[in-house]
């Protein structure tokens, strides 16, 4: 394995590289939709954003 | 009819039921077209919605909806705290998402206003669905077309600088924010297009325009302004965990990855580190000019 690391020198061969795990944070509250934005949360901000529940209590 | 027009995708809307009067959400107008043939075309109905979604469940969205799959249909329930486990809204589509039937449960609505069916999140949840299965995505950005037709995505979580972005771009000569929160990616005859959305973030800012992307940014806060190299797997799975997607259909997820290795393969993307000032705008466009795509 340790040989496989080296340049051999054969023209047109790349290096070996050892491959690297790499990990990228995927935010649940973001990735799903479901929530409209308010202070401090993720989601569009939108006047119409609304439900039923909004509604009925007197906000739109 | 009309219907609600976003990255050339008409979802069309009709009252099925005589005593209900639909209407579109605010943050529409500007994206309302007439459509003869929209690709999706939605109607809607009053009825009694019971609490038990039955089919083959297929993913939660805990306390906003859930999907399901029966008898052929996809099926979505919308939920709200206030009324427990009894959705007041149910989207019964066809599974390519191009038509669907939308349950209004009557007592969750006041009966001397308009209703507006589409209402996010469903509105998002269909363009979302349909395009997965046709070569589009919803991404987590800020769409901006430069003064020369340029346009420029920034990408990112909550707090990355979207909107910080969107503003100090908005009052420049020639320049249009298609939204500071959601973008759609779509790739056709051969270009990588970028469509506002009507979901805006805290700018308020959103268009119906539509662009050809020049570059992709990360967006990173920094102390100076600056870019740097992103590996091509390293952009697609940072793309991947800063867009909207199908989890449940690995068909789907499959093909969102695919266009974003073809966006990529043709258009630059960088890590933006940026500080917020005139000079972040400048950075984009010298090096927009220095041609280092």
């Amino acid at each position: 394995m340790e040989k496989s690391r080296e340049d051999d020198g054969t023209p047109g061969r790349r290096r070996y590289a050892e491959p690297v795990l790499t990990e990228v944070p995927l935010r649940p509250e973001e990735a799903v939709l479901g929530n409209c934005k308010v202070t401090g949360t993720s989601g569009p901000l939108q006047s119409s954003c609304t439900s039923p529940a909004t509604c009925y209590s007197g906000t739109s | 009819m009309k219907a609600l027009r976003i990255a050339d995708v008409s979802i069309g809307l009709e009252a099925e039921s005589p005593t209900m009067e639909v209407a579109f959400a605010d943050t529409h107008t500007a994206f309302l077209v007439e459509s003869a043939r929209p690709e999706i075309e939605v109607s809607a109905v009053w009825s009694e919605l019971s609490p038990a979604a039955t089919g083959v469940h297929l993913f939660d969205a805990p306390g906003a909806w859930h999907l399901t799959r029966s008898n052929g249909h996809c099926i979505l329930d919308f939920f709200t705290p206030l009324r427990g486990g009894v959705p007041y809204k149910k989207l019964t589509a066809s599974c390519d998402w191009s038509r669907g039937r939308v349950a209004l449960h009557r007592d969750a609505y006041r009966s001397d206003q308009p209703v507006r069916p589409l209402d996010y999140p469903l509105d998002e949840l269909l363009l979302l669905h349909y395009l997965s299965q046709r070569s589009g995505v919803i991404v987590h950005g800020c769409g901006i077309v430069d003064g020369t037709g340029a346009g420029y995505l920034f990408v990112g979580h909550s707090g990355a600088g979207k909107t910080t972005t969107a503003l100090l771009w908005k009052d420049l000569p020639g320049v249009t924010i298609l939204s500071d929160d959601r973008i759609v990616l779509r790739r056709r005859e051969g270009r990588a297009l970028m469509h506002g959305t009507p979901w805006h973030g805290e700018s308020r800012l959103s268009s119906p325009a539509s662009a050809e992307i020049r570059a992709i940014f990360l967006l990173d806060h920094g102390v100076a302004n600056g870019f740097g190299p992103v590996r091509p797997a390293e952009a697609v799975a940072d793309l991947v965990a800063r867009s909207f997607l199908p989890f449940h259909d690995g068909a789907g997820l499959m093909s969102v990855v695919s266009l974003f290795e073809q966006i990529l393969a043709e258009v630059p993307c960088l890590r933006y580190c940026f500080t917020p000032g005139p000079a972040a705008v400048e950075a984009v466009r010298e090096w927009a000019r220095r041609g280092d795509g």
